[in-house]
């Protein structure tokens, strides 16, 4: 079945989107000779790679979220005295997937295709803001770092404002659009 | 010829990286990031970086480690280099010349790689934990060449500060792995908390070293 690969099911390209809104952010703040740490902070507590003096490419994340995912990841069982390496190496064999079972497949698929709706929908709503932002003089990097933020934010605040998916998105570009309008 | 679900699957995981490579080459267009002549590039690049990283996992997957790290680095690079140092030079942050930065992080690179390579027997966990903590020093050089040299972002007093800070970090984590014997989980944990103050100053640093450029700061003092 598929999810017994799950590692395997990553889709690329997304770091395309990172590439382009790093660049509105601070192209957007030479333009208007603003401040820019701070926005790019929020960009980091989501999450996005940002490469600083330590010179890898690193998020900072947050703390309790790195404490999970590496808690459970099977290379680092023996450090908590699980040797999941006595077994004999895993090796990739596709006649092991000779029967799908589709109810999880069906979820995990589901999952992707509800996945390109919010990645696109979030990147399309920031590219017009960018370029609306750029055509009139306004200021854009408040509301791509607010966007990003909210769509994937540090442990707890996801739990407390859920916004995840595109419906942080859809918030704000209707407050963009109001104060465009000149209602807020 | 019939798909198995595995193959099926790939083939609908390669549509989508297909498709965030069309929609994204196309918003750096449209935003004037990249030309269109180096579109293609972007696309194909970024196609073959996902190849090459579902080809590794197939052969390797999960563990062992070391030839996925290796090769993985080297073929995620070109992001790096887009997302950061391109993105500084595209946008007038600082200014690099390209050769001497292309050279000295393509051997730096190198020195990384090489150095977990020679650290591929070491014993579980620490297979994971020292070639990352070592490797990851390789970077130095190059970001001093950036942050010191080829622009003022730091004062010596600063980068030599910054850099003590890093010594710090990394003697904690040898620490917490040798001495005190902490799970990866809690190492990882503290490690990222410990990124936080060199991470924000040095954000504060190059934004101010941009303002001061544009004119906002009188002062050149830091």
């Amino acid at each position: 079945m598929y999810v017994e690969y799950e590692g395997l099911w990553v889709a690329g390209g997304t770091w395309i989107f990172t590439f382009a809104y790093m660049y509105w952010v601070w192209e957007d703040s030479q333009r208007h000779k603003k401040r820019v740490w701070i926005w790019l902070l929020l960009l980091l507590l989501a999450g996005d790679p940002f490469s600083t003096l330590v010179g890898e490419v690193r998020t900072l994340g947050d703390p309790f979220s790195t404490f999970v995912s590496n808690f459970y990841r099977y290379e680092y069982l023996p450090s908590r005295g699980i040797y999941p390496y006595l077994v004999p190496l895993f090796k990739y064999d596709a006649s092991h997937f000779v029967e799908p079972i589709w109810v999880l497949d069906t979820i995990f698929f589901w999952n992707l295709a509800l996945s390109l709706v919010d990645g696109t929908v979030t990147y399309a709503v920031m590219f017009w803001i960018y370029r609306d932002c750029r055509k009139v003089g306004e200021r854009a990097t408040p509301w791509i770092c607010v966007m990003r933020f909210i769509q994937n934010p540090p442990f707890p605040i996801g739990y407390l404002i859920p916004l995840g998916g595109y419906t942080g998105q859809i918030f704000v570009l209707v407050a963009y659009i109001l104060r465009k309008f000149g209602y807020i | 010829m019939s798909m198995g679900p595995v193959e099926t699957g790939l083939m609908i995981y390669a549509a989508v990286t297909l498709y965030w490579s069309l929609l994204g080459t196309y918003m750096l267009v449209k935003t004037d990031v990249i030309s269109v002549k180096a579109a293609p590039i972007i696309i194909g690049y970024s196609l073959f970086a996902w190849l090459t990283s579902r080809i590794m996992y197939i052969n390797f997957p999960e563990i062992p480690p070391h030839p996925i790290l290796i090769l993985s680095r080297v073929v995620d690079s070109p992001q790096g280099i887009l997302t950061t140092i391109y993105v500084y030079v595209r946008t007038k942050v600082i200014k690099i010349k390209w050769m001497p930065y292309i050279i000295g992080y393509s051997f730096f690179l190198a020195v990384s790689r090489i150095t977990m390579y020679l650290l591929r027997d070491l014993p579980v966990p620490e297979i994971l934990v020292l070639p990352t903590l070592l490797a990851g020093w390789a970077g130095y050089p190059v970001w001093f060449y950036v942050y010191t040299k080829a622009n003022r972002v730091f004062t010596p007093k600063a980068a030599y500060a910054l850099a003590s800070y890093q010594v710090i970090v990394w003697a904690v984590s040898i620490i917490m792995l040798y001495q005190l014997g902490l799970p990866y989980s809690i190492i990882s944990s503290v490690q990222m908390l410990m990124e936080y103050p060199s991470t924000i100053v040095t954000l504060i640093l190059v934004d101010r070293y941009r303002l001061r450029n544009l004119g906002v700061y009188a002062s050149d003092e830091l």
